[in-house]
């Protein structure tokens, strides 16, 4: 185990996404609010389009999250992941994740990540534990 | 539940995980709505509602629970 409390960890850039996506996530997670795929249903809602599900951007938090398990080595698995859905992303838009080391226990890290959109608003916040073992 | 789907945003999103899940695993999920209550917003009134879910394998242990926020502008 190499991590020390600050650590960044290398950011990852996911997109930019697109309508088909969102239908292909709509898909795989059964989330099939239209709000998702139907433009003129997401602009009856007063958005310029639609929007990304939360949920796609949050993966991109479970990506980030493996860089730590991958370094703490076979046997370590994601314990908990939070996210917290601050402003919507939109097709078009590449989502760019930071990582940051926020505690390192004997068989555990712990990180707190960000996820931007395009214009850099931030999208989400979130943190996580990776744990070693049961 | 009679929900405007426009209105809605998932506020919030949390997963515990007991242990990894594994090929072959077999789980159960059950969703529990634990709260539910009307909070004024800068744009008006907005529902909140709260979902757990637990998911059990086989043989009824507890391999994951997920708190879910989710916020309905009025």
């Amino acid at each position: 185990m190499s991590f020390t409390i600050g650590d960044l960890l290398p950011a990852i850039t996911r997109g930019p996404l697109t309508t088909r996506q969102l239908v292909e996530y709509a898909g795989a997670s059964l989330d099939f609010n239209r709000i998702h795929y139907d433009d003129p249903f997401a602009k009856a809602g007063g958005h310029p389009s639609v929007i990304a599900h939360g949920m796609l951007s949050m993966a991109f938090f479970g990506q980030i999250t493996r860089q730590a398990t991958r370094e703490l080595g076979l046997g370590a698995h994601i314990a908990q992941l939070t996210a917290r859905f601050r402003a919507v992303t939109y097709p078009g838009d590449t989502v760019t994740v930071t990582g940051e080391v926020t505690a390192v226990q004997p068989g555990s890290v712990e990180l707190k990540m960000t996820a931007r959109r395009s214009d850099g608003t931030v999208t989400l916040e979130g943190n996580a534990k990776v744990v070693v073992g049961a | 539940m009679d929900i405007d789907y426009t209105k809605l945003l998932h506020g919030e999103q949390t997963l515990f995980l007991d242990r990894p899940l594994y090929v072959g695993d077999r789980i159960s999920v059950q969703a529990t709505i634990v709260e539910a209550y009307v909070k004024a917003g800068r744009s008006g009134a907005m529902d909140f509602m709260v979902i757990e879910t637990v998911g059990k394998d086989g043989d009824d242990s507890r391999v994951f629970r997920s708190r879910s926020l989710t916020v309905i502008r009025r």
